[in-house]
């Protein structure tokens, strides 16, 4: 039988207007594009930690 | 070739020569972002929204300006009832596409609308206060919101799942079914519903048996309490006072619920959740509260109203029957008076016919408008003949009189100079009366001619009217003592 509980607990509140612009800044993730530019300026950079 | 990321041109090397990303991986990744958004079209199309979500979730991790995916993505939000969310994938989609974009019209058509948008932002905030009540075992408040919630979102699958969790939890097998079957409706693969549904289906006596107070712990010490409970005998008895009316509250929100899903059964529509119509209840009142209110006026207001109006209508006709005797009795008094000054005017009338009479009939001053409209219209003998019926001398004449008919003596010499000789000419040749006639209207016009007056008094004298001849001789006795003519031998 389910768990009302464990159920209960994967329901995450519903966005509310005021969230909007939160959510928005949320959705704008990052994709294999800036992955990839993220790591080539990584690599760039000169290692910190020679040792 | 341009830069697939920045828009850049490509080098030989195909590489970007502006962020320096090889070309190779960005099509790599935008062909994947092209895949799963396939996966993700052909998913919604047939209602695996779920599905699309996730698979357009993965579009747009491959490559997040892909506008196609991204308004897909909106769009399931929107249908699964999550509007903000819809939102915030159609406003960052026309941020990178402002131009043509399918975005701006959904974001036109949702945004367009802004009660609709309050009742989605309602919602939303009823569900966190239903999870709220479910999180504090407060199932009543939580049935309750939520039906609210899906009046105001009927798609919100979300809520659904919550309202068949809470049946399912509450012993309600049939209402929990209902709502997951609503909710697979609009997400025909929602896998959580699907789960609950099969759970149902498999312990289904578990849940219609209604014995689901409490969730079935995994550890031991909660699954021996559990079964304590599920074996412990229903006694009122034992129950406090708050869980008894906990209990009654429940029982009617059930029978309201039972009522209202009644006709339901055949028709599974997407929302078919209402919230109890006030406004009817409203219209009811009102219609009462007018009633009520006309009987009032008619049976409180009104009687005392006519009363106060019967009133001051006697208070007007006293007003006016005294009015109406003031004016009765002044009408007399006046009557009288009028009499008194008719009787007056016939009296003054009959003295002024008299003293006409007496002037021959023709009053001085007719005898002045006569002869002033004579000279005015150039007839001289005709004003001499009207004026010279007034005697000069006469002590009654105003001042502006005597001006008046100087002026025109003084603009008729020659009429004048004609009556005195055609006067002294008859009294020489012993024609009294015709020198009588020529001679009293120059001597009335001219009263200082004292040969005139001395030869009128004797024309006088010859004809026998000693009174008027008297008259004469005294006159030129008084007014000229020393001329030649003055006599004392007049009788």
């Amino acid at each position: 039988m389910i768990n009302f509980d464990e159920e209960i607990k994967k329901f995450q509140p519903a966005a509310e207007m005021h969230q909007l612009e939160a959510n928005i800044y949320q959705n704008d993730f990052s994709d294999v594009a800036d992955v990839l530019i993220e790591v080539m300026k990584q690599a760039q950079m000169p290692p910190q930690n020679m040792e | 070739m341009n830069c697939l990321h920045c828009g850049a041109p490509v080098l030989i090397n195909d590489v970007c020569s502006e962020c320096g990303l090889k070309q190779e991986y960005l099509i790599k990744a935008w062909n994947t972002s092209l895949y799963y958004y396939n996966q993700g079209l052909k998913d919604a199309k047939i209602r695996n929204l779920t599905g699309a979500e996730e698979a357009l979730k993965l579009s747009l991790r491959y490559y997040k300006a892909n506008i196609d995916a991204r308004n897909l993505l909106g769009l399931v939000y929107y249908e699964t009832g999550q509007v903000v969310e819809a939102l915030a994938q159609w406003v960052i989609s026309s941020n990178y596409q402002p131009q043509e974009n399918p975005a701006l019209r959904y974001l036109k058509i949702v945004q367009g609308n802004q009660n609709k948008l309050n009742a989605y932002d309602q919602a939303a905030k009823k569900y966190n206060l239903t999870l709220h009540y479910v999180r504090q075992k407060n199932h009543d408040l939580a049935l309750i919101q939520l039906k609210r919630v899906l009046s105001e979102n009927p798609h919100f699958v979300k809520a659904y799942l919550v309202l068949a969790l809470v049946y399912m939890q509450n012993g309600n097998a049939d209402k929990a079914k209902k709502a997951l079957q609503r909710a697979l409706k609009i997400d025909k693969f929602n896998p959580l519903a699907q789960h609950y549904l099969t759970d149902l289906q498999k312990n289904e006596r578990q849940y219609t048996s209604g014995v689901v107070a409490e969730p079935i712990y995994e550890d031991d010490w909660a699954n021996e309490k559990a079964v304590e409970e599920l074996d412990a005998p229903e006694d009122e008895e034992e129950l406090d006072s708050e869980e008894t009316a906990r209990r009654k509250i429940r029982e009617i929100i059930e029978r309201g619920a039972a009522a209202e899903d009644i006709n339901s059964e055949q028709n599974l529509e997407v929302g078919s959740y209402k919230e109890i119509k006030y406004g009817k209840h409203n219209v009811l009142y009102l219609i009462a509260g007018l009633t009520i209110g006309i009987a009032a006026m008619f049976f409180l207001i009104m009687p005392a109203r006519v009363k106060r109006i019967t009133n001051e209508n006697q208070e007007l006709k006293s007003a006016y029957s005294a009015e109406l005797s003031g004016k009765n009795v002044m009408i007399a008094s006046l009557q009288d008076s009028n009499a008194q000054l008719e009787a007056d005017i016939t009296a003054l009338r009959q003295q002024m016919e008299a003293e006409a009479a007496a002037n021959g009939g023709n009053s001085i001053n007719d005898s002045v408008m006569t002869g002033v409209q004579a000279y005015m219209n150039g007839s001289k003998q005709d004003a001499l003949v009207a004026l010279g019926t007034i005697d000069l001398t006469r002590s009654d004449l105003s001042e502006a009189t005597k001006s008046c008919i100087r002026t025109i003596v003084n603009g008729c010499p020659d009429e004048m100079a004609a009556y005195r000789s055609n006067g002294l000419t008859a009294y020489g040749a012993e024609n009294y009366q015709e020198a009588i006639n020529q001679l009293q209207i120059f001597c009335n016009l001219n009263p200082d001619d004292v040969e005139a007056r001395f030869s009128l008094a004797k024309s006088y004298e010859n004809v026998g009217n000693v009174e008027a001849s008297n008259a004469l001789y005294q006159d030129i006795n008084t007014r000229f003592p020393d001329s030649e003519y003055v006599t004392t031998m007049y009788q």
